[in-house]
């Protein structure tokens, strides 16, 4: 049995740096064993190599200014991006409302269970997580935090410039967040406010780190160091998602 | 046509409140099992699969070609053969939720795999794969000689005696592993992470909010990686250990029973150093923490 048998998110997270040469000796032998056995991920492999040859084809494209106020309405739990590149699930379907057992996803075509749903999505995201490390990072868009830097001696205010995450992870992370708005209502509410509980524990430290690189924006180990939380919280909604579908 | 169903199911049922009943699940089958004292034939080969599980689970390995299930009278499973996997799941009725509190016996060779809800699960003694998915509750796995994975949203981790490597994930509580050998990789979101006498070429660890403790050997060529957020590190090792370090903190302090001659240094708080032939890679990260690195024995 591998380690995980239900899911090869443990691989396809390595397959990015697997292309670049950049993955640690050890784990890209373990990958090649798995690979030489696995065709799923050897066909995740193949289409990343085509998504990257694809991406290196295509021009610079400047990232909408409202990205990254799009992501932080869908994180507290606003209405979510209308963006059409983002996963298209329905939200708001909460106990209160009627619950509905079948979603369409899309006029007159498949439909799907909620968990179903779920599942689709986690996938989809598993390997459009594995197409981000080749567009990002992209640094722009402003952001609102208000926190202090670990020793107190710093408060920052609102509106000043951050740093956001690069846009194809704000983007996957904005199509999580759906996921996850959608399954609140699959979840036990205890699970629901441990899961923000940990969220919030993750968006501070990305708050830290932002006030720590205004104030040393040359650092590498800080730039580093916010791009870690943020794949962070990526990890995290992704095993949140996971959590959702099979314990629905 | 409607009572059919209700007719065949009815059939399936078989155990009662003090039978011992061997099902037979030799092929592809669903067999509903009213559990007290319930043992199942199993080939070599074959895994279990406990789903949606709910209340405390104790599964050990034992030299026997059966699985044994003595659960608390009050509760059902179904158990179903699907290829060379026998799955068991908590049979609701009524609509109502029960716990599942049952002790369980597998072949020690067997790989098992838990997913459960609110469950407190506990393993031991197995040579097969062990994997725990849990939304809340604590695992603890005690001498397994197979890979262990242990995920929970909320609820601590224990593992002790592994011998085919770690892969342990709590949100929000505490992971501690104990005498693993194997790659390593641990993750709390919240919550500490201490691993005591660790022999692996490969370890990981990651806490947002909380404190790593590693204490073990240093392989030559091996890749150690420790990142915390809000917290300390503290890394024990032998003082024979042939390593380079790369350190970096934003808000800490470093102490060292090495000595540190810096091979290089990045501005701010971070720098490289090496002891012996720096053969292996260890990377420490601490936003806001001290770093402390200790020589074991000493």
């Amino acid at each position: 049995m591998n380690w995980m048998n239900e899911d090869h998110t443990r691989w396809t997270d390595h397959l990015s740096d697997y292309i670049d040469g950049s993955v640690d000796p050890t784990v890209a032998a373990e990958l090649e064993d798995h690979l030489a056995q696995c065709g799923a991920c050897r066909g995740v492999l193949e289409e990343l190599r085509r998504v990257v040859a694809l991406a290196d084809a295509l021009p610079e494209v400047e990232p909408a200014d409202d990205l990254w106020s799009g992501i932080e309405a869908t994180i507290l739990g606003s209405t979510p991006s209308a963006d059409p590149k983002v996963i298209a699930l329905p939200v708001g379907a909460g106990p209160g409302r009627g619950r509905s057992d079948e979603v369409a996803a899309s006029r007159d075509t498949v439909r799907l269970t909620r968990p179903q749903l779920i599942a689709a999505s986690v996938a989809l995201i598993a390997v459009s997580s594995v197409v981000t490390a080749q567009v990002g990072p992209t640094w722009g868009a402003p952001s609102e935090v208000s926190s202090e830097v670990p020793d107190g001696a710093v408060t920052m205010v609102a509106n000043e410039p951050v740093v956001p995450p690069p846009p194809a992870i704000a983007q996957e992370l904005a199509a999580l967040e759906e996921v996850m708005n959608e399954a609140r209502t699959l979840l036990d509410p205890n699970t629901v406010r441990v899961i923000e509980r940990n969220l919030a524990v993750i968006e501070q430290a990305i708050a830290d780190s932002q006030n720590a690189l205004r104030l040393d924006p040359g650092n590498e180990y800080l730039a580093e160091h916010l791009t870690r939380v943020y794949q962070r919280k990526l990890t995290y909604l992704r095993d949140a998602a996971n959590v959702a579908e099979w314990s629905s | 046509m409607r009572l059919l169903p209700f007719f065949l199911a009815s059939t399936l049922w078989v155990g009662g409140a003090a039978d011992r009943s061997v099902p037979d699940v030799s092929m592809d089958s669903t067999i509903a099992v009213a559990v007290v004292d319930t043992i199942i034939d199993v080939r070599p080969g074959d895994r279990v699969e406990f789903e949606g599980m709910s209340g405390d689970l104790i599964i050990r390995g034992w030299n026997d070609d059966r699985i044994s299930i003595d659960g608390d009278g009050e509760s059902d499973v179904r158990v179903r053969r699907r290829g060379s996997a026998i799955q068991v799941s908590r049979e609701g009725r009524g609509g109502r939720s029960r716990n599942f509190d049952a002790e369980i016996r597998v072949p020690k060779w067997m790989d098992v795999e838990v997913r459960g809800r609110s469950l407190d699960v506990w393993v031991e003694d197995l040579d097969g794969d062990v994997s725990v998915r849990n939304v809340s509750g604590d695992i603890s796995i005690d001498q397994s000689r197979g890979a262990v994975e242990a995920r929970t949203v909320e609820g601590e981790i224990e593992i002790k005696g592994a011998r085919g490597g770690v892969s342990a994930s709590s949100q929000s509580d505490d992971v501690l592993l104990i005498d693993v050998h194997g790659r390593v990789e641990a993750h709390s979101g919240s919550g500490d992470l201490t691993m005591v006498d660790i022999v692996s070429n490969s370890v990981q660890a990651e806490t947002q909010d909380g404190d790593v403790t590693f204490s073990g050997t240093i392989a030559d060529g091996g890749a150690y990686r420790f990142f915390v957020h809000d917290g300390d590190a503290t890394i024990e090792i032998p003082g024979s250990a042939n390593a380079r370090f790369s350190v970096s903190t934003f808000d800490g302090e470093f102490h060292s029973d090495f000595p540190v001659r810096l091979d290089r240094f990045t501005g701010g708080r971070a720098f490289d150093f090496s002891i012996g032939s720096a053969s292996a890679q260890v990377e420490i990260q601490v936003f806001d923490g001290e770093i402390r690195l200790l020589e074991r024995d000493r």
